[in-house]
């Protein structure tokens, strides 16, 4: 009878678990698989799934090429950077257009939402301009600085804000608050389950930017990650081996913070969530 | 206090180290490319010109993904921000008629650079209207690899110097018949169905064109283009080539390298790919100038030359590196190293030196008769041919009436452009 329940609750729920899991699991497998091989390994018809002989040394080979910490670095700092830097001035955007009253509010927002029609590799040129004429070009800062303000960011979290009812704002105000205390001790606590999606999206646009460093920077010390990685691409030829080995060393110290630290990371996000 | 007369003596101390190198006015100069593979050969040519040049110019490569090379140099050459030099291909015409890159006439006749020391059809391809914006760096060719393993296998002979496409189709009915009685999966025949390495080639062949010499109307809609397309579908109808399901997914060359593929139509670019396979340390790979359609085989000649910015501000150094790189002496160095074939005539013989498992001198030969790639610089009517042509070989719509419909849009952009 255990046994009965057993196989048709749980075992069913861990089947369905375990195929997820190698859903998910498998492009990564396959980048490592595919980082081992050689090169006529990775382009041989039909599929060769697993190598002769492991080859280590493409790693050897794509460390040389790249000055992986550097890279490393840059890319943490400018997400870093951006997070924290997006995360207050969409929050204060949003707040202006959420609670207070200046004539022309609602043009200049749908103006704003106007921009998020347009896309973006249409401001491609006009922001190299710019950084061109802030004489920014090749500096980390030029990665971090057009990405600091965010359409989609001031509208997700005005709806959060304008979601909280306007009588916490009357009490503050009885009780002496000036706009910013309001903002910051009263309404930016409880938008928390909203700044953390926003923060994890950020994380991610930032981290996967390609076309921007390429452009706006020039030498290899002021790039990212993915950046560096592109340089492996070829016209004609594309040694997959050698951007597979890149591609695991750059993701590994991610997955290894995130194996360290999984019980805070669900945590912090479950936590924002009950809040909310 | 004496914190403060610290800072100011520090301060003093940098500002004068500041002022001192301007004084030697080192010019820095950068140069654009986008081969990651051919960049550490290139940095050895750099670091030689550095080196001449200690105290006076410094130059650095910049390396820039070729998936954003050209919308990287639009952006920077409209900001005058760009790289000095920087690689050309066909897209040259684009770049010359915006004037943001600049003619070398003058450079050449004052150093009076013998320009007859380069291959001729690499030269004239940066030539526009009596100008000269790049000097070569490198030259591609096309033509045919076999795999002698399988054709040893199935008891065929090798294809012969000086075939034509009725030969080919003969030798490849013979692979045919043979695979399918031994119950193998092989094809005869494949290729990569890009402009280049395929039937921009069979179409000037054939004595059809992509655009005409004045770059004014396209050939593609001409009775002699539709038949060279029409002998391509014919090869894959009658099972003498792979399908098209088949090359659409999958590169001529990834399969020919899987010993799937008896003959490869094959870029001079793949060279390196084919020396270092299995089956070419087995000493399998044989090499052979294009079978002759219509008489002729003259296949594409493509490759790369070096621009000077047009808003460089060390003009004269950036000349002297562009000088210095498509020397004998740096070409060469480049054709050792197998990353390219060099456009200086006397540099080449350095390339046949660096293949132990290919006949390379077959390479370098198909540049004798070779045309250069067929283009006005324009990119705006291309799509329309380009996609008739896949449209045609896919043949899910007639293969005449699906080019000449193509050619005909093309053309209305073409004549909209020189109205």
């Amino acid at each position: 009878m255990k046994i009965k329940k057993f196989i048709k609750g749980t075992m069913l729920v861990h089947i369905m678990l375990i195929i997820f899991s190698f859903i998910m699991v498998g492009p990564f497998i396959w980048m490592f698989l595919t980082s081992i091989k050689t090169y006529e390994e990775t382009i041989r018809i039909p599929l060769q799934i697993l190598p002769k002989a492991i080859q280590w040394i493409n790693y050897g080979i794509v460390y040389d090429k790249f000055p992986f910490l550097t890279l490393y670095f840059n890319t943490f700092f400018i997400t870093l950077i951006t997070i924290v830097g997006q995360l207050l001035v969409v929050s204060i955007a949003a707040y202006a257009f959420s609670r207070l009253i200046f004539p022309g509010k609602n043009v200049i927002f749908l103006m704003m939402l106007g921009l998020m029609m347009v896309p973006g590799q249409i401001f491609i040129i006009p922001r190299f301009q710019l950084m061109v004429q802030f004489n920014l070009t090749n500096t980390l800062t030029a990665l971090i600085l057009p990405n600091i303000f965010n359409v989609f960011g001031v509208f997700m979290m005005r709806q959060f804000f304008s979601s909280i009812p306007k009588e916490l704002d009357e009490a503050a105000v009885i009780d002496g608050c000036g706009y910013f205390i309001i903002y910051w001790k009263i309404l930016l606590p409880l938008t928390k389950p909203g700044l953390v999606s926003l923060g994890i999206m950020v994380m991610l646009n930032t981290w996967k930017e390609l076309m921007w460093p390429i452009i706006v920077n020039r030498t290899m010390d002021k790039m990212t990650l993915s950046a560096g990685l592109a340089m492996l691409i070829g016209e004609h030829t594309t040694y997959y081996e050698q951007v597979m080995a890149g591609a695991v060393i750059s993701v590994l110290p991610m997955i290894i913070i995130f194996a360290i630290f999984q019980k805070q990371f669900v945590a912090g996000i479950a936590r924002a969530g009950l809040k909310g | 206090m004496k914190k403060i007369m610290l800072f100011v003596a520090v301060c003093s101390l940098m500002l004068s180290l500041i002022g001192c190198g301007k004084q030697n006015e080192v010019a820095n100069i950068s140069l654009m490319m986008w081969d990651e593979a051919q960049s550490p050969v290139i940095q050895q040519s750099i670091d030689k010109f550095n080196e001449k040049n200690e105290g006076k110019i410094v130059a650095s490569i910049e390396l820039v993904p070729w998936d954003s090379y050209w919308t990287k140099l639009d952006a920077s050459l409209e900001t005058k921000e760009s790289a000095d030099v920087m690689w050309m291909n066909v897209y040259l015409p684009k770049y010359a008629s915006a004037e943001v890159v600049k003619p070398l006439d003058e450079y050449i006749e004052k150093d009076k650079l013998d320009l007859s020391q380069y291959i001729e059809g690499r030269v004239n391809a940066y030539n526009l209207d009596g100008k000269q914006y790049a000097l070569p760096k490198g030259l591609d060719t096309v033509f045919v690899a076999y795999n002698k393993e399988m054709f040893d296998r199935y008891d065929v002979e090798y294809p012969q110097e000086g075939w034509t496409w009725d030969d080919m189709r003969t030798i490849a009915g013979q692979l045919r018949d043979k695979i399918s009685e031994a119950g193998g999966a092989e094809y005869p025949i494949v290729m990569e169905l890009d402009d280049q390495p395929s039937w921009m080639n069979f179409v000037v062949q054939n004595g059809g064109n992509y655009i005409s010499e004045d770059g004014k109307t396209t050939g593609m809609g001409m009775d002699e283009s539709v038949e060279a397309i029409q002998n391509m579908v014919d090869l894959m109808n009658e099972e003498l080539m792979a399908p098209y399901t088949v090359l659409s997914e999958t590169k001529g060359t990834d399969l020919f390298i899987s010993g799937q593929g008896g003959m490869v139509f094959i870029g001079s670019w793949k060279a390196s790919v084919l020396e270092n396979s299995t089956l070419g340390a087995d000493g399998n790979i044989g090499l052979i100038q294009m079978p002759a359609l219509n008489g002729s085989n003259s296949s594409v000649l493509g490759g790369l030359g070096y621009c000077l910015s047009a808003s460089s501000k060390h003009p004269d150094e950036a000349w002297e590196l562009i000088k210095y790189i498509t020397s004998e002496e740096s070409l060469y160095n480049e054709a050792v190293n197998g990353i390219d074939i060099p456009a200086h005539a006397k540099a080449q013989e350095g390339y046949v030196k660096n293949f132990k498992n290919l006949d390379a001198q077959v390479i370098l030969d198909a540049s004798v008769t070779g045309f250069p790639y067929q283009s006005n610089g324009n990119f705006e009517w291309t799509s329309y041919v380009n996609d008739a042509v896949q449209k045609a070989l896919s043949q899910i719509a007639p293969v005449k009436e699906t080019l000449v419909e193509g050619a005909t849009q093309a053309q209305e952009v073409l004549d909209e452009l020189y109205k």
